[in-house]
């Protein structure tokens, strides 16, 4: 078969197009990008707002974290799935359980399936150091779930996975340093419906 | 045969720019659009909005931290510098720029700053300024970008104290007459 030169140019074209917008696309989804560090279920890089971000890494934080500052002021530890590897989903129940980061302040807050708080009639969205209860030991465990729990509780949304962002704020110079050195919570699922 | 060769070649060199071309692009995408959301929302350039803080039913930036005040200031700096003035309060606070591709260039926060209130010029690559007295000079690597201050909510009995605080951060151009 002949294609006229004009009309095999246009073909070629938009050919390119298809796959090199769909394998940009694809690519900045995935969570390849943001995988420098994993410890357990949390995934960080320590290039995420840095200048020295390579394009791929700016552009999956511009579409799931605008606006993130460099590690020497905040670190953002990213969740999507539990110890096991599988997606945090909503309607399982999880404890997430830890001690203290060496941060000046940290926090945990669950989003949904679109990156946005979870709408509940409490307006729970998060637990920090402050506001968390603990044991004797000064550990505590956090409930991510549907169902209300006495203490604790981090409410899960109605349907789809969900996330979860660990923030420290002017963490200590050695976390900075090495984002992977601290003991980072534990996600453990303990049941779904 | 080697037609084909040469259109497959073709195809996946121009595929190969076309994905390099999306990628640099989104962040600068994503710029423009939160931009345009403010101008939606009646939001000029060069102007500190002060942020309620952030419910289930904020849509304006994505992951937002609920235990953040925020107050936002979509800047241009192509033609005057820009003063930015806050009073810093005794919790976390920051100010942090961000260039057109989304690089966090420069931030500072409550422990480093050496005057409060604060007092700091954001001017454009390679413009000339005069300093207004003993401000703190930020060059933006590009004309155009965001800044974001950020009060940390340690204690909600304490938000109506820093929503004041916040409420008198502003930023406004600095004409220079040069």
């Amino acid at each position: 078969m002949k294609l006229k030169p004009l009309f095999e140019v246009l073909v070629i074209v938009l050919v390119a197009l298809a796959i090199g917008v769909g394998s940009a696309v694809w690519v900045i989804q995935s969570f390849s990008a943001t995988e420098a560090i994993k410890a357990g279920a949390w995934t960080t890089n320590p290039l995420i707002g840095s200048v020295q971000a390579d394009m791929y890494l700016r552009a999956y934080v511009a579409r799931t974290g605008l606006f993130a500052l460099s590690k020497t002021e905040a670190l953002y530890y990213n969740a999507f799935t539990d110890e096991n590897g599988d997606p945090l989903r909503a309607d399982c129940d999880y404890i997430i359980e830890s001690g203290d980061l060496p941060a000046r302040w940290w926090s945990i807050t669950a989003y949904d399936k679109e990156h946005f708080l979870i709408p509940n009639a409490l307006n729970r969205y998060s637990y920090n150091l402050k506001n968390l209860r603990r044991d004797e030991q000064g550990r505590y465990k956090i409930h991510l779930s549907q169902t209300p729990k006495d203490q604790n509780w981090l409410p899960a949304p109605r349907q789809g996975n969900m996330s979860l962002t660990l923030r420290a704020y002017n963490p200590a110079q050695a976390l900075a340093q090495n984002m992977g050195s601290a003991e980072l919570p534990r996600i453990t699922k303990a049941g779904c419906k | 045969m080697r037609r084909w060769l040469f259109r497959i070649l073709a195809t996946l060199a121009l595929a190969a720019v076309f994905h390099v071309l999306t990628v640099m692009a989104l962040p600068r995408a994503m710029m423009v659009a939160f931009s345009w959301k403010g101008k939606d929302l009646g939001q000029r350039s060069n102007v500190l909005y002060h942020q309620p803080r952030v419910t289930a039913d904020s849509r304006v930036v994505v992951r937002p931290s609920p235990d953040l005040l925020y107050s936002v200031c979509a800047y241009d700096v192509s033609k005057t510098p820009l003063r930015f003035s806050a009073s810093v309060p005794d919790t976390y606070w920051s100010l942090s720029f961000f260039a057109s591709n989304t690089d966090n260039f420069f931030v500072i926060n409550d422990r480093q700053v050496k005057t409060n209130p604060l007092d700091i010029l954001l001017v454009g690559p390679g413009m000339s300024y005069n300093n207004p007295g003993n401000a703190q000079v930020v060059t933006s690597p590009s004309d155009r970008g965001v800044a974001i201050i950020r009060i940390l909510i340690t204690d909600e009995g304490r938000i109506e104290e820093l929503t004041k605080v916040q409420r008198q951060a502003s930023c406004s151009p600095f004409d220079q007459g040069l």
